[in-house]
């Protein structure tokens, strides 16, 4: 297990949530018992729908909110046992790339700045020798040194979202985490920076978790793939397992409802009935059985285990076998 | 937003695709003559069922909008009015543009929402749009759009901001109504496989001018502009999981820096001397394929 280099077992995250100004307690539970591993130079595709608990779970493997219950381990070390040391130093192995490249970039700072600020907080490189290496970093991701001293609000989206990779590679980490890091973007300005992502993957080595709701990026970039709903992974296993040879229904209904950019490319569309239901108040037994167009019985009872269907593809499903094989 | 032509016959469905800021929404909000001031539409004509839109007045075009030309919005969670219940604010266009009585009205509208595939809409027509979920306000949407039946739809990223199951639900709904109503649909989107699906001609914006504009099945197979070509080649669909994507290089140009030739140039390989120049008129290519590039003359 040695290339391994995070993984969590048994995850939970609740969060109480009261229900009117009377009302009791709940438990949200945004994540509820997620095992899954990284190795070493690998890319996980996490994908779901919004509210199934998947940046929950990269805000988890940041070590930005502790777990309810579980543990996260990076390189073997529990996250939750690691004494200060050790903790900066996951810190600058473990990086993250945001969503939204306007919020996320502080609008008062120099880009300069910006890229340089971790380079201070680790204690790095200072002075000049700071200043080179913001440039090298600028140049990798394709900006000019002239913009050294421009503030974010002079950046396009896509340029912004560059300067927000830069930032996350200055102290070379050895994990990105990016949370949709290309949804905020325009068609065009998209492939770009998808390119970049695999580019500097290849160049500096880098593991990834790739936060993402949208199929067709997940299908490009990803190693492994694991399909989140209501909190659970209900699917796991390689690309080509998960996008081509899948065995849960909800991956099936989730591909199918991708649009097609090829015209009248009919083609046999699962039509999910219903909304997701709340988190607060899952359904009994399978979580997806309230919208599953092959429920039966069993499913509104027994939870299904995640099981290892065939080598390193697991599904939580009582039919996978029956329907998909 | 600059020189566009476009037209529509009823029952049928044109698509406008364009990346952000490029003025597709403009152009919707232009026929539905909603441009917010400072905005103001300086020169052409809409002709909806033969009359000039932009020469009704005020009054004559409110009885237009919401009856006979409707619009769905792009967020649902601020295009409806957050302390009025959704069965009311499906209600309002019947009570106004076809007089129902409040009674009337209610009656309708509960109809319309269970139609739009709303559970129990008796017992939902008094919730408020907070009590509902994204895809479900987005419903109340096509309904308070559909309630006075509509000879044509304008639907602006309808669903742009839904989970791709919900989304296709979405569509189906709006495909379905469309049909039973024969409406005239003009879908605004910035995804191509939104459009490939259900539009029969597409328009292909760029920096507020449409630069093709062709039959669907046309444009995809045979993409003329350079821009078009290089939005589908870019598409990680059409390429191998891992390989480098085609990219468009450079990015989008802010509309208010405006130079004389074609928008695209700075960004365009082909690139032809007059580019920078002037700006090429749209021309009839193929059968009813228009593209607006100095490579075609």
């Amino acid at each position: 297990m040695n290339d391994v280099i995070i993984e969590t077992s048994a995850l939970r995250k609740y969060f109480p949530v009261k229900s009117g100004p009377f009302g009791k307690k709940l438990l949200l539970k945004a994540v509820d018992g997620v095992d899954l591993h990284i190795k070493r130079g690998e890319t996980l595709g996490l994908a779901g729908e919004s509210g199934c608990g998947k940046s929950t779970v990269g805000k988890l493997l940041m070590g930005l909110i502790p777990p309810s219950a579980g543990v996260v381990n990076f390189r073997g070390r529990a996250l939750y046992g690691m004494g200060k040391e050790e903790r900066s130093a996951f810190r600058k192995d473990v990086q993250m790339i945001f969503q939204d490249p306007f919020s996320s970039l502080n609008p008062r700072m120099r880009v300069g700045e910006i890229i340089g600020e971790p380079f201070a907080i680790h204690g790095l490189a200072a002075g000049a020798r700071r200043r080179e290496k913001v440039i090298e970093l600028m140049a990798k991701i394709g900006l000019a040194e002239e913009h050294y001293y421009r503030y974010p609000h002079e950046f396009s989206g896509g340029q912004r979202q560059r300067i927000g990779i830069a930032r996350a590679l200055a102290v070379s980490p050895q994990l990105l985490i990016a949370d949709e890091p290309v949804s905020a973007l325009d068609l065009s300005i998209q492939a770009q920076i998808i390119n970049l992502l695999m580019e500097l993957k290849q160049e500096y080595r880098l593991s990834f978790l790739f936060i993402t709701h949208d199929m067709s990026v997940i299908r490009h970039l990803s190693d492994r793939i694991a399909i989140m709903y209501l909190g659970k992974i209900v699917e796991t296993g390689s690309r080509a397992d998960v996008l081509d040879r899948f065995l849960h229904p909800y991956t099936e209904a989730l591909l199918s409802a991708v649009p097609h950019p090829a015209p009248y490319a009919s083609k046999q569309r699962i039509i999910l009935r219903g909304d997701l239901p709340s988190p607060l108040n899952p359904p009994s037994g399978c979580p997806f059985h309230t919208r599953c167009p092959y429920a039966e019985q069993i499913c509104r009872s027994e939870p299904p285990p995640l099981k290892e269907h065939e080598p390193d593809h697991l599904a939580a499903c009582h039919f996978s076998t029956k329907l998909f094989r | 937003m600059n020189g566009i032509d476009f037209s529509l016959d009823e029952g049928e469905t044109r698509a406008i695709v364009g990346e952000s800021g490029c003025g597709k929404s403009v152009t919707a909000y232009s026929i539905m003559r909603l441009i917010a001031s400072p905005g103001e539409i300086v020169g052409g004509e809409i002709i909806f069922a033969g009359t000039d839109l932009l020469r009704l007045t005020e009054e004559e075009m409110r009885r237009m909008r919401g009856n006979r030309i409707s619009m769905i919005f792009q967020e649902p969670m601020t295009s409806l009015n957050p302390v009025l219940s959704v069965g009311n604010q499906v209600a309002e266009g019947l009570r106004l543009h076809r007089r129902l009585s409040r009674g009337e009205a209610r009656a309708a509208a509960v109809e319309i929402l269970g139609q739009v595939g709303i559970a129990s809409p008796e017992r939902r027509f008094d919730d408020y749009p907070h009590q509902m979920s994204g895809g479900m306000r987005q419903r109340v949407m096509i309904a308070m759009s559909l309630a006075c039946r509509p000879q044509m739809l304008i639907a602006d990223e309808p669903t742009t901001a839904l989970d791709v199951t919900i989304q296709a639900q979405i569509l189906e709904l709006i495909d379905r109504l469309k049909e039973e109503n024969r409406m005239g649909l003009i879908l605004i989107t910035h995804d191509l496989g939104v459009v490939a699906e259900r539009s029969h001609k597409t328009a292909i914006m760029y920096a507020g001018k449409i630069v093709e504009y062709a039959p669907t099945l046309e444009l995809f197979n045979n993409p003329l502009h350079p821009y078009t070509e290089g939005l589908l080649n870019s598409l990680p669909q059409n390429s191998r999981p891992g390989e480098p994507l085609k990219t468009i290089p450079g990015f989008v140009p802010n509309l208010i820096e405006q130079l004389p030739g074609c928008g695209f140039c700075d960004r365009c390989p082909v690139k032809c001397w007059e580019c920078r120049e002037s700006l090429p008129e749209m021309k009839e290519v193929g059968t009813g394929h228009m593209v607006r590039c100095w490579k075609f003359r």
